[in-house]
């Protein structure tokens, strides 16, 4: 039995580890901060491997357990923009490189105006790449709840983005 | 535009979740449809830059296997038994020096002679101290292998 829960462990580390640490690196902004999260949330994981159904996929289990130790590291802290060290860019030019680098950090700015039940869906889309169903099992929403917030919050990032560029014009 | 689909579907569409076939020859007839379209895709498209393509360091999974690797229980009992065992013996060296003096035979006599008082003090108590003494052991057992188990496991 130990065996098994070791194995399965490593699967899960496998299939969902690094989708599981951009979720939390999008959203703690740092990078040790991030494989903190991804560690906590395969050793709950472990500890609760009979609260896990294993006819389904471990997928939607292992987010919602990220999703809440993401909460609780920024329940009652103001939220203050922290740079996020990032992997250098597989890219050749540096220019590119360099304005790839400044577009990404605009965008994280514009989503760190957004409030959290929009940006929390966009992060599990975009980043953690489920489909409408998981971000549903995941937050415990109705799927309509998912479909307008997902959507709203597409649109208030474009326009948050676009104000900032403006301003940066 | 009563045909129209609403920007959730559009949404939908454009993120793979719904067939948007039906919606083909509209779009291409339409002209506030495809305005909407394009405002959406633009969006879809902005958000999709969230994306990075950051990994967890390598060792990673080796470093959460050796957290939660089983832990020894029962070999850590009996290491601290030996640890306990061996310091006795540190402190009086002399604690076990009768024992080792009287020879086999005196060993063997005083190994009966505890036994047969054990007997004879079983013969004189009544049978329900021994079964109430021989339960309460019992259950000590079951308690203490209980816990090693759920701690090896």
């Amino acid at each position: 039995m130990p065996q098994d829960s070791q194995k399965l462990l490593q699967q899960m580390i496998q299939e969902y580890g690094d989708r599981v640490f951009r979720l939390a690196l999008r959203y703690t902004r740092d990078h040790f901060q991030a494989e903190d999260i991804a560690q906590e949330t395969f050793l709950r994981a472990f500890t609760h491997l009979e609260s896990y159904q294993r006819d389904k996929p471990a997928g939607p289990w292992l987010f919602t357990i990220a999703v809440n130790l993401c909460r609780n590291q920024f329940r009652g802290r103001r939220e203050t923009p922290v740079p996020e060290i990032r992997e250098p860019s597989k890219d050749p030019g540096p220019e590119l490189q360099y304005l790839e680098k400044e577009r990404d950090q605009e965008l994280m700015q514009a989503l760190s105006h957004l409030p959290e039940m929009y940006r929390l869906p966009l992060l599990l889309k975009h980043v953690s790449e489920l489909s409408y169903g998981e971000i549903c099992e995941v937050l415990d929403w109705e799927l309509s709840l998912v479909k307008n917030r997902l959507y709203r919050g597409r649109i208030m990032l474009k326009q948050a983005y676009e104000s900032r560029e403006e301003a940066v014009k | 535009m009563k045909n129209c689909p609403d920007p959730i579907t559009w949404q939908a569409i454009l993120d793979g979740e719904e067939n948007g076939k039906e919606y083909v020859q509209h779009l291409e007839r339409c002209p506030q449809c495809q305005e909407m379209y394009q405002e959406i895709q633009g969006a879809v498209d902005l958000a999709g830059g969230l994306f990075t393509g950051s990994s967890l360091p390598k060792d990673f999974a080796q470093r959460l296997a050796a957290k939660t690797r089983p832990f020894p229980a029962g070999l850590l009992t009996a290491a601290l038994f030996f640890l306990l065992t061996l310091s006795v013996l540190m402190f009086d060296p002399g604690i076990f020096h009768w024992w080792l003096t009287v020879g086999f035979t005196a060993q063997c006599g005083l190994l009966i002679d505890i036994v047969l008082e054990v007997i004879k003090a079983a013969q004189r108590m009544s049978p329900a101290w021994w079964l109430t003494l021989a339960a309460v052991v019992a259950a000590l057992e079951i308690v203490l292998l209980t816990k090693l188990k759920t701690a090896e496991e």
